[in-house]
């Protein structure tokens, strides 16, 4: 039953805070530094938030990492810079989510023609160790498969499914990042996963 | 412990979150529950999938966009989107910019109209016509320009060379107003000028006046006549009367004439007062308008000219300087240098 959890987005504090301070006195390596050291994860997140659209999770990485530009002044640095830029990218995300601009991708977007395994044209190819190709398939499947039922998730459901379950982030963490309590979290999670187990077995 | 409450505290139990004695309660349960155990099976198997989900990867050129768009997305970008890209603000903003320009340009010509106001038309009654000969008639000096032309008023002459002296003739209005304020177009600065008295009665008026004895009288009278008579004859004037010699001779000053004044020695000639004041208007760029006569070429009555207002000060000093001037008032009227100014001069026999 253990606890395997990714490593969560933490890197390594020191270093990121002399990012920040060389950022503050003016060199622009240190804000290059921070995004080479986030942008995988980052833009993970969205893309996993924002129904899996390469397009969508590109643009609202980018918004994430300006306002991180504008805004990186205003970092305490008694707090997590992870969990911060983070919250900022979820927020990004959830701005994008109720965009009228979005819905109406998303509905042009379920229009399109699917693949013959059901997975979204849009959807980047997916690499899988597995040598033989039918394995290849197969994980490819089962990953569209989780994929689709992850984006059938209510927003919140999913926000907290990928904060934990994708990118690792522990309780009081998650508490930081969306500013639910802890009791929030603990049963909101739990109900997300009852339902995202339910949606794995009817599929 | 019920299934229901073990269901919800499996979410917890698999991330390892729950206090000890709900952890062991919980364990208790599922060792003895089957359906439980199942759900727990599937809820691990169901977040191993999602757990294995391979991690996508940003753009190679991330970066680079994430800088363009910190460009793009400049403060100053930023704020000239927020002023002129939505058209509800583009519109203000020309407006604000028109009512500004019409502001300016209300300000400027008011502004201007009313120095031009305050310079030309001041608040003090003009100087009309009638003020003006009210003024003039209660001059000591004022009685002489009207009459002159009728009746001259003998009085006693100066030498030829005398010099004319530049008097004040109100010296009340000078000291009370300075400097009127003269619109260029309607307003016609009036000056009287003293000459020479004119015509040949001045010494038959004069006589009865006169304190000299008959016999000092007819002794100048003779010096005159000689005079009179020489200059003539140098001129070329022969065959006149005796009388017209006369009346020649008492146009000239008597050099010897102990009863005069002396500052009214200094008289000059009208028609070299004209000619000098020809040469000063001349010289100030100006106009002789009009000059009047009394019947004679030789005997000017009055003259009106015209000068620029930046000239005015030049003519006047010349004017005080080379002759005696009754005035209205003194110093430069107030008016804007690019304008006329009307000066009417009187040649009036001086006392």
């Amino acid at each position: 039953m253990g606890e395997e959890r990714k490593q969560p987005g933490i890197g390594f504090p020191q270093q990121e805070a002399a990012w920040i301070r060389s950022f503050l006195a003016g060199e622009r390596d240190g804000f290059d530094a921070l995004v080479l050291s986030y942008k995988d994860r980052i833009f993970n997140l969205c893309f996993r938030l924002l129904d899996g659209d390469h397009e969508e999770a590109n643009d609202s990485a980018q918004e994430t990492f300006v306002k991180m530009y504008r805004s990186l002044n205003q970092f305490r640095f008694d707090s997590s810079f992870s969990t911060w830029i983070y919250a900022i990218a979820v927020n990004t995300c959830k701005n994008k989510l109720k965009s009228a601009e979005f819905r109406n991708r998303k509905r042009r977007l379920s229009l399109d023609p699917v693949c013959g395994t059901g997975e979204c044209a849009s959807f980047p190819r997916l690499e899988d160790p597995a040598p033989s190709p039918l394995a290849q398939l197969e994980a490819k499947e089962r990953q569209a498969l989780v994929h689709q039922c992850i984006d059938a998730l209510p927003e919140d459901a999913r926000e907290l499914i990928v904060l934990r379950d994708i990118e690792g982030f522990s309780y009081e963490e998650i508490t930081l990042i969306t500013g639910y309590h802890l009791g929030t979290v603990k049963s909101k999670l739990a109900r997300a996963r009852r339902r995202l187990c339910e949606a794995l077995k009817g599929a | 412990m019920e299934c229901s409450q073990v269901t919800d505290l499996l979410s917890e139990y698999m991330d390892d979150v729950l206090d000890p004695l709900l952890k062991s309660e919980v364990e208790g349960h599922l060792s003895i529950c089957g359906d439980c155990t199942e759900a727990l099976n599937e809820l691990q198997s169901a977040l191993e999938a999602v757990r294995s989900l391979p991690p996508v990867q940003a753009p190679p050129d991330f970066l680079d966009a994430v800088h363009e768009r910190i460009d793009e997305n400049s403060f100053f970008r930023r704020v000239l989107n927020k002023l002129f890209r939505p058209p509800r603000i583009k519109l203000p903003i020309e407006l604000a910019g028109v009512l500004a320009s019409v502001f300016l340009i209300v300000f400027l010509y008011y502004g201007l109209e009313t120095e031009v106001m305050r310079q030309g038309t001041a608040p003090e009654p003009p100087l009309t016509g009638r003020l003006h000969f009210e003024e003039y008639k209660s001059l000591p000096l004022s009685k002489g320009s009207e009459d002159a032309t009728r009746k001259p008023e003998p009085q006693p002459f100066g030498g030829l060379s005398g010099k004319p002296e530049v008097r004040s003739a109100s010296p009340e209005m000078a000291g009370t107003r300075a400097a009127p304020p003269v619109a260029a177009k309607a307003r016609t600065i009036r000056l009287a000028l003293l000459v020479k008295p004119f015509g040949p009665e001045i010494d038959t008026l004069r006589e009865p006046k006169g304190k000299a004895s008959p016999a000092s009288k007819s002794r100048e009278r003779e010096r005159v006549a000689d005079a009179a008579a020489s200059r003539k004859a140098a001129l070329g004037e022969t065959g006149k009367a005796p009388a017209e010699l006369e009346q020649a001779a008492e146009e000239q000053p008597a050099a010897a004439s102990a009863s005069k004044p002396q500052e009214r020695e200094d008289l000059q000639d009208a028609a070299d007062a004209l000619a000098a004041i020809r040469e000063l208007v001349k010289q100030a760029r100006g106009t002789v308008l009009e000059v009047k006569y009394r019947q004679d070429p030789r005997k000017p009555e009055s003259v009106l000219i015209q000068v620029p207002a930046r000239s005015y000060p030049f003519l006047m000093e010349h004017l005080r300087r080379s002759a005696r001037l009754k005035e209205d008032s003194e110093g430069t009227p107030r008016v804007p240098e690019h304008e006329q100014i009307r000066l009417h001069i009187t040649f009036t026999p001086g006392e």
